[in-house]
């Protein structure tokens, strides 16, 4: 199972979604106690940085990706799933396609690559 | 020019012309006007509008006639901004000359280019036309200049240019007793030097001193001879000057090196008494952890600060220890890092005070993490570690990691039942036994992952 999580509220967090259309429930952490817990509170900000947690099905965590490149994101995630020998995710290689939408979106946006 | 200035009074403002309409003439290659730069040949060289001609305004009532030979073509002067008078003055100047279309660009070249204008320099063409212009003499001693040569030389390493200098010398001494007897070669006290092994050692002697640029006034060169001795006495110059320069900068290393341990032993003494402040400072707290009077607020912004503090001084250690010199002293290191050991320990055990996780404040977590971070950088900051100071790093790395609550793979993943997108509810222990999870942390909505 993959999650996505912000401190943002449901309501934005639906709407992202929705644009993104990334099939991947995202997680509303709004008091932050949770990404505190997980030490990603990027104190500069503060926000949650891009860190990817890889849990397995012992609760234990098996990788941390703290280099989390918004561009490449949904590729990683499935390489990392794959190299781990997490169960095999099918919502993940939607979850790519979508990450690249969303990259291309936002490079037109912002005019950068 | 002097006559200009009561004109510009007389006369009423020319006719303008707008940035718009000159770009667009200047982009259509619109050859029906001419653009004039009334500014200095080095403004005009500097930057100016494609296609124009420069014709200063101090030389316009003598050029004016070579430079624009049609009075009646459209003709558009400028300088350097509105503020800039020149233009206004030419093209007064101009009309009284007779030309009958003048327009005035009033904004000048800084209007041009701050509207995106696109200007030119001619520093191509000038440099060009430089290098045609200079005669073979002058290219000559560009290329084979001393200052040139000395450059060369300094370059070259000590051995090799005193071989450089000493051959020279010994190749001159052969030239001055093979030239021989008589009209050519050297004279001592008026008699030519006779060939024998005598003469060679004075040949020898007389080349010596003229490679080290110092006279030997009672050996002459006679003849063709002198340019041998003016050709030496210059390559000498050269060599022997590049010599000293650089036995001098090798005294001017051992200063500089020598400056830099003082400055080393000076940080590594600093940073010493401050840690020692801040051991004693954490002895201090730990003695009030167990008094049960003081407020566990008080506590919690004393041990926030010591570690504050000490990840200050971990910080100047770490900068301490890239920049570490040759042949530093390892052992005043391994102490000063021992010492960090110790106070490492006190710190851990100064945490075991504050009785809840809440108690650990933001600025703690960050200063403890802080500390982790640079643990991690004491590692492989230098190859040329003693074994023993190494361990003590080692320890100091693994302590400063063992304060941090930084998740690592292996351990429990922090359980978490939050609300979805999907309007559902989410928690991590639902998925224990059946699958893995992948936690996607992302600062914020809308921002590109």
């Amino acid at each position: 199972m993959v999650y996505a999580a912000s401190l943002d509220t449901p309501q934005i967090n639906r709407a992202f979604a929705e644009w993104t259309n990334c099939g991947v429930p995202i997680l509303c952490d709004v008091t932050g106690d949770v990404a505190e817990a997980y030490g990603v509170i990027d104190e500069a900000r503060p926000l949650p940085a891009r860190v990817s947690f890889y849990i397995d099905r012992n609760g234990r965590i098996a990788q941390i990706d703290r280099e989390v490149s918004p561009t490449s994101h949904g590729n990683d995630i499935l390489q990392h799933a794959r190299a781990l020998g997490l169960s095999p995710i099918a919502r993940l290689s939607r979850l790519t396609r979508a990450s690249k939408r969303l990259s291309r979106r936002v490079s037109a946006v912002t005019g950068q690559p | 020019m002097d006559g200009s200035g009561s004109l510009v009074a007389a006369v009423p403002l020319s006719e303008s012309i707008d940035f718009e309409e000159l770009r667009e003439r200047v982009e259509d290659g619109d050859t029906s006007c001419v653009l004039v730069n009334v500014l200095t040949r080095a403004a005009f060289e500097a930057g100016r509008i494609p296609g124009s001609v420069n014709l200063p305004v101090q030389e316009m009532a003598e050029r004016a006639a070579d430079v624009l030979p049609a009075p009646e073509q459209e003709t558009v002067v400028y300088c350097a901004s509105s503020s800039c008078t020149l233009a206004n003055q030419a093209s007064v100047l101009l009309r009284n000359l007779g030309y009958t279309r003048v327009r005035e660009y009033r904004g000048g070249m800084a209007d041009w280019i701050e509207r995106g204008g696109r200007s030119e320099r001619a520093e191509m063409t000038m440099v060009a036309g430089l290098a045609e212009e200079t005669p073979w003499m002058e290219r000559m001693l560009t290329r084979f200049s001393p200052a040139r040569a000395f450059r060369w030389a300094t370059d070259q390493s000590l051995p090799v240019l005193f071989g450089i200098w000493f051959g020279t010398a010994v190749a001159f001494t052969i030239l001055y007793w093979a030239a021989g007897r008589g009209a050519i070669g050297l004279t001592s006290g008026g008699q030519p030097l006779p060939q024998n092994f005598a003469s060679f050692v004075t040949a020898f002697a007389f080349s010596i001193a003229t490679a080290m640029s110092s006279g030997y006034g009672d050996i002459v060169a006679t003849g063709a001879m002198r340019t041998a001795v003016l050709l030496e006495t210059a390559i000498g110059l050269v060599l022997f000057s590049a010599i000293v320069s650089k036995i001098l900068g090798q005294q001017q290393e051992l200063v500089l090196s020598e400056i830099h341990r003082v400055t080393f032993e000076n940080r590594l003494g600093r940073v010493r008494t401050n840690l020692h402040l801040v051991l004693s400072d954490l002895a201090e707290i730990s003695r009030r952890c167990s008094d049960t009077t003081m407020p566990q607020r008080r506590l919690r912004g004393r041990i926030e600060s010591v570690a504050m503090i000490f990840a200050g001084e971990l910080h100047a250690a770490r900068d301490l220890l890239r920049g570490r010199i040759e042949n530093a002293d390892d052992r005043a290191l391994e102490a000063l890092f021992a010492c960090f050991a110790a106070g490492l320990e006190e710190l851990a055990d100064l945490l075991g005070c504050l009785t809840t996780a809440q108690d650990k404040s933001g600025s703690l977590r960050r200063s403890l993490r802080t500390i982790a971070q640079l643990g991690g950088d004491l590692c492989g900051t230098s190859s040329r570690q003693t074994p023993s100071l190494c361990l003590t790093l080692d320890r100091v790395q693994r302590l400063c990691r063992s304060l941090s609550d930084e998740l690592r793979p292996g351990d429990a993943a922090p359980r978490f039942a939050l609300l979805g997108s999907d309007g559902k509810m989410h928690r991590l222990a639902d998925h224990f036994g059946r699958k893995g999870v992948v936690l996607v942390w992302f600062p914020k909505a809308f921002t590109g992952g």
